[in-house]
């Protein structure tokens, strides 16, 4: 960062922990600057989900649904976060409810990114089904 | 209601192709742009918006900036992250997370109580005048440090059109607001904003249209950027804001404000000089702020904006509505946030409602009255401000009480998060005022009122 004084919210070095899976957390996080790792575990095997970047926010589903963190957040390179509390949050949503439109609009896509990602996965079983079946 | 209501309670909606005129490409005028087109695009509605601006935010001085402290409080930086509006270096000339309170009796320094640095000091033009070359060396001219300039190319990208014209005339014909420059017609338009500023020839404009807006009542504030150096001003001053309370004749309160290799010294008060500045700067308690080797140049970039602490009267008509400092703003603090507040309640009321006196009077004043009845409490707060900060024995408990939350958090913050709300402009006065209220914090106050004054009258009687 090229002039760190005026770098806004918190700062984390690469490879830091923003939270951990299942940790309960009351803040929501906007990138201001940097990338981030969104990332599951199964077993041993981690598998990263999603990397976001400027001016893309995560963990605010904990802040609507009041759940345990669905995923570990990992720094990628330095990365400068601003965080806003759940309390502060709904204060704002409360006296602006158009606020909401952009993190709706953000949520929609991921959502339907999802879809995608999930419709590919069956296709591809089931051509791998079919294509066994052929085999045998 | 606002005069000039040809048709009351009737709607004006805008239509695909409509035309919007935007006199002013200060934050409230960016905003309105930013807005209205990220709302029409989402409703997919095609409107044409021109920002008419003529001046150059990017050069150094006071004519290239819209005069204010430049300290954008942590909710409008939330506010604005959430809106996807990310603030960061070289915009942001220096993080801040504390405040400190200097009184003739002592000081107390606060920290925010989210542990990060979430209020943003800004230039609103290129910087001060005679910025030394080393400095500018630091932001080559690809790298714009201002925030005015910043926002307006936000709202470029959202597709507004920006025209460096000064507007000199609006005229109402046929219900129609038509533009004006150097005597000729520029544009009819559906909606003219007005975001002007306040005691611009523009602002005066609008008063003399026969709309019944009148400006809001001001009072002159002084801001003045000195040269430390990057390195002195975080060793001196570091991310901190310095308020001081010290009853010099004439001044409300005055404030320091870290930014880059300068400081802006922000003083508010009566028929404030430079005179009154280098006063200040000769304070003792502000003197011992700035490195032994610094002194007080004869020439510094200066300015005496003037700061609204009334409401305007009718500040809309059918298709013309004025927004940010030129309609309502919160009282001494926070006018970018005020900016903020007005710009998006009129961008939805003239994309989703409609751009006819009625549609304004229903959806948008509501924003501006609730800016002006909050000012009622922060004149309320202000006016306690003075006594406590003229009374030695209600300022030491008030200190005491400060500097015992700051020591001990299993007593809360409940004095601090007053003190930081009213500077920082971070909640509404409204707020700040029922929990200044509380029984338990009158009853400390009370008892400590009480303590000091024991401590007092011992003193004296001890001599």
């Amino acid at each position: 960062m090229k002039n760190d004084e005026g770098s806004l919210g918190k700062n984390y070095k690469n490879g830091s922990i923003i939270f951990e899976e299942n940790s309960i957390g009351k803040e929501m996080y906007i990138i201001l600057s940097g990338n981030i790792k969104v990332i599951k575990e199964k077993g041993d095997v981690e598998t990263v989900i999603a990397t976001l970047g400027e001016g893309d926010f995560f963990g605010e589903m904990s802040l609507f649904d009041n759940y345990p963190r669905s995923a570990t957040v990992k720094a990628e390179g330095n990365v400068s976060l601003l965080e806003i509390n759940q309390k502060n949050f709904l204060k704002k949503i409360s006296k602006d409810p158009s606020l909401a439109f952009r993190m709706l609009e953000k949520m929609s896509h991921r959502i339907r990114k999802t879809d995608d990602k999930i419709l590919n996965y069956i296709v591809e079983i089931k051509n791998l089904a079919e294509d066994s079946q052929g085999f045998v | 209601m606002p005069m000039n209501n040809s048709k009351e309670n009737s709607s004006i909606a805008l239509n695909d192709g409509d035309k919007i005129a935007v006199l002013g490409g200060g934050p409230s005028g960016s905003f309105f742009s930013i807005f209205a087109l990220k709302l029409a695009k989402q409703i997919g509605k095609d409107i044409d918006l021109t920002i008419y601006e003529h001046k150059s935010f990017s050069n150094e001085g006071p004519s290239s900036c819209n005069m204010c402290a430049g300290v954008i409080s942590e909710s409008l930086v939330q506010l604005l992250a959430i809106e996807g509006i990310c603030l960061k270096s070289p915009i942001v000339q220096r993080a801040i997370d504390s405040y400190r309170f200097q009184t003739i009796s002592g000081d107390v320094l606060l920290h925010s109580l989210n542990e990060q640095r979430g209020i943003a000091t800004v230039y609103r033009g290129g910087g001060p005048v005679s910025k030394i070359t080393s400095e500018a060396d630091e932001n080559p001219e690809s790298e714009k440090i201002s925030f005015d300039d910043f926002l307006l190319d936000y709202a470029e990208k959202e597709g507004a059109k920006i025209e460096n014209i000064r507007v000199d005339d609006v005229k109402l014909n046929n219900e129609k607001p038509q533009i004006f420059s150097n005597k000729s017609i520029l544009s009819d338009a559906d909606l003219v904003v007005g975001a002007c500023g306040i005691n611009t020839k523009t602002a005066k404009m609008f008063e003399e249209l026969g709309i019944g807006y009148t400006q809001p009542s001001v009072i002159k504030a002084f801001q003045s950027e000195k040269h430390i150096g990057r390195e002195k001003v975080s060793t001196q001053f570091g991310n901190t804001i310095h308020i001081f309370l010290i009853n010099q004749p004439d001044v409300k309160f005055a404030a320091i404000t870290p930014k880059g290799s300068y400081v802006t010294v922000s003083m508010l008060g009566k028929d404030i000089t430079k005179q009154t500045v280098i006063d200040f700067l000769n304070y003792p308690v502000v003197k011992n702020k700035f490195p032994d080797s610094w002194n007080i140049t004869d020439t510094f970039c200066r300015c005496v904006p003037k700061i609204n602490v009334g409401a305007s009267r009718h500040p809309f008509a059918d298709r013309i509505v004025m927004i940010g400092d030129a309609s309502s703003a919160r009282l001494y603090k926070d006018g970018i946030g005020s900016a903020y507040l007005t710009a998006k309640a009129a961008a939805n009321t003239a994309i989703l409602h409609g751009v006819s006196c009625s549609d304004f009077y229903k959806n948008y004043y509501p924003a501006c009255k609730k800016i002006n009845g909050d000012n009622l409490f922060g004149n309320l707060m202000f006016a306690f401000t003075d006594t406590v900060n003229k009374t030695p024995v209600i300022r030491e408990a008030l200190l005491n009480i400060l500097r015992n939350e700051q020591k001990r958090p299993e007593l809360g913050y409940r004095c601090s998060t007053i003190l930081w709300d009213m500077f920082t402009g971070n909640e509404l006065y409204t707020d700040i005022f029922l929990r200044a209220l509380h029984p338990k914090l009158l009853l400390r106050i009370l008892v400590n009122i009480i303590g000091t004054a024991f401590i007092r009258l011992k003193t004296i009687w001890r001599y």
